[in-house]
């Protein structure tokens, strides 16, 4: 009887835990994805789903390393409030490692990221001290400030 | 099993020796190796050699398996396999999702573990860039294993391929399921070591880690190593043993060289280690064993301590102590009430509460409790960890809701699989199974 009860309850924490893992997959959004880009994610370095690709062009434009300043939609003490503008802006130092991009305007080359090109475009024409701009497309901008 | 055991061991080993390997390299010659070098043969060595006494290892007893006869056993064994085997295959696909979803990793891999590995292997000889206050959300006193082991493999293979961190993510994650089944096998039968595998894969909260690239699996794998590797030592005598002990200590400061949490966690199983065998009954020289605890310590730990020393800054919860704050903080009685409320809150919630269920099949099936040496180690070792959390989250001068709130889910996954080890090895249900010869079922003790 003892061993009877043991191997039904064994039976039902499998099950159980079988229901878990499915019920897990059918509430995640994020266990949807198309198989097929596997083969694409794992073995190109910039591949179109690397976001990597957005900063290519501007990698290109800045030193290899120092540091420089960043630009976001929001002021920079308010960056880490939003997780939006937060997660921008470490993806911004994600993609342009081993260069520092210190959450700052106080750099003679500032990052601008932005989700709102004409937000921005208005954003920076405020700013002072600006010496150029260059518009990389896809909401980045490098700022040439005055020393 | 034990080939289970000695195969994850062996994979995760060789990410281990090129990755520190790597990092001695680019300290001493400022540039990361593009192939094998000495320092790869001298880590290959530390980390390969104590296999080779395995070899004299006697198999450990295995316990009869908790469904009693013989024909019985070989059918349970044989639906839990495929049991087993249909959720690895499902846990595969679900980490091969998550990886397209985010190559480069979730939240935490790009903002610390794969930013440090680029600043590894873009700076070369200025890799210490990061290590500026600057960077001080990117946690720049964290240790480098796992950076350094996604910097190593870009440097072998000549690129910044996304499939090399999602491919040591998935080695953890994989090479622990595979630990966690093995060392239950091994030392208490293979039923009981396929409901292991079955309970971990069951809450794929640890598949989802897993392949978020974070670091939380990876330490998980060295604490259930460390667990398994000592459980096994009280098997043996002799070389064997010592080997054992070795081999679980270095796994132990691999930890401390993945994340901080794995520096409390080898103060933890040293304490442990040496009080419970001081206590051992019957062992003639409890302290001879410690020269072999430390060094399996050392070749790691003197890395850590290297690093910590002269490259990392001040971790942010210890370097921003006041003593009047932590005083005020330890004294405060609100404090800790809001941990344990939200400890307790954890282990309901966590993984839609299997901890819940797991308690109830305790509660309804009656087990015997295994007083061993391993479960007392086991035990004291999750004991102290838990303390340790409790206290680091009692002291930190962070926000505690939103510390809490971020982070307890992934310390709950680090010691999850250890955790389970411990279910499987401290309850015994052999008891109420054992058949005696005439098929009639009585209990033996």
């Amino acid at each position: 009887m003892r061993r009877k009860r043991l191997v039904i309850l064994t039976t039902l924490a499998v099950l159980m835990l079988w229901g878990n893992m499915l019920f897990s997959i059918s509430i995640d959004p994020r266990i949807h994805a198309d198989l097929s880009r596997l083969w694409s994610t794992l073995l190109k370095v910039n591949s179109p789903h690397g976001y990597d690709m957005r900063f290519a062009e501007l990698r290109e434009a800045l030193p290899k390393r120092g540091t420089v300043g960043y630009l976001g939609t929001l002021a920079n003490e308010q960056i880490f409030e939003d997780v939006g503008e937060s997660g921008a802006y470490y993806q911004t130092q994600y993609a342009l490692a081993p260069l520092v991009v210190d959450n700052s305007w106080s750099h003679e080359l500032v990052v601008g990221n932005f989700g709102d090109i004409e937000a921005a475009i208005k954003k920076v024409e405020t700013l002072a001290g600006i010496k150029r701009v260059h518009d990389f497309g896809n909401g980045l901008v490098l700022i040439t400030r005055e020393k | 099993m034990c080939r289970l055991v000695g195969i994850a061991l062996i994979l995760v080993s060789l990410v281990c020796v090129p990755a520190i390997a790597g990092f001695c390299h680019l300290l001493l010659f400022r540039t990361l190796p593009t192939g094998p070098v000495f320092l790869d043969v001298l880590y290959a060595v530390i980390f390969f050699a104590p296999f080779l006494f395995f070899l004299r290892c006697r198999a450990p007893e295995k316990y009869l398996s908790d469904l009693g006869q013989d024909s019985l056993n070989h059918k349970w064994t044989f639906r839990l396999s495929l049991s087993l085997a249909a959720m690895v295959t499902l846990g595969i696909i679900i980490f091969a999702m998550l990886s397209i979803q985010a190559p480069h990793g979730e939240w935490d891999a790009k903002a610390i573990w794969n930013l440090h590995a680029r600043f590894l292997f873009r700076g070369m000889e200025h890799w210490h860039d990061y290590l500026t206050p600057l960077l001080h959300w990117s946690h720049p006193d964290y240790p480098l294993l796992l950076p350094a082991a996604v910097a190593r493999m870009w440097s072998l293979i000549g690129g910044e391929f996304p499939v090399v961190p999602i491919g040591i993510a998935f080695l953890f994650t994989f090479a622990t399921v595979a630990l966690l089944v093995g060392g239950v096998t091994m030392l208490h039968g293979k039923i009981k070591g396929l409901l292991a595998g079955i309970l971990l894969l069951g809450t794929p909260n640890f598949i989802a880690h897993g392949a978020s690239q974070y670091a939380d699996v990876p330490l998980a794998f060295f604490y259930l190593a460390w667990a398994i590797i000592i459980s096994l030592s009280y098997t043996q005598s002799g070389s064997c043993r010592a080997a054992l002990i070795y081999l679980s200590f270095l796994m132990a400061a691999c930890a401390a060289w993945t994340k901080n949490e794995g520096l409390l966690f080898l103060l933890a199983a040293v304490v442990v280690y040496i009080m419970v065998n001081l206590s051992a009954a019957g062992d003639k020289k409890p302290l001879a064993r410690v020269q072999f605890l430390i060094a399996g310590c050392l070749p790691v730990l003197l890395l850590v301590i290297l690093f910590k020393a002269e490259y990392a800054p001040a971790n942010d919860i210890i370097g921003n102590q006041g003593l009047a704050e932590t005083v005020g903080r330890i004294t405060d009685p609100q404090r800790y009430l809001q941990i344990g409320r939200s400890f307790l809150g954890e282990s309901i919630r966590f993984n839609n509460g299997v901890g819940v269920f797991m308690v109830l099949f305790l509660i309804l099936t009656k087990p015997i409790l295994n007083k061993s040496l391993e479960t007392v180690t086991i035990s004291g070792l999750l004991a102290l960890m838990i303390t340790g959390y409790f206290l680091v989250y009692l002291i930190s001068p962070r926000n505690l809701y939103f510390h809490l709130g971020n982070s307890l889910d992934r310390i709950s996954v680090q010691l999850w699989p250890t955790f389970i080890f411990l279910y499987f090895i401290a309850f015994d249900w052999k008891g109420k199974l054992v058949l005696s010869a005439c098929g009639r079922e009585k209990n033996s003790h």
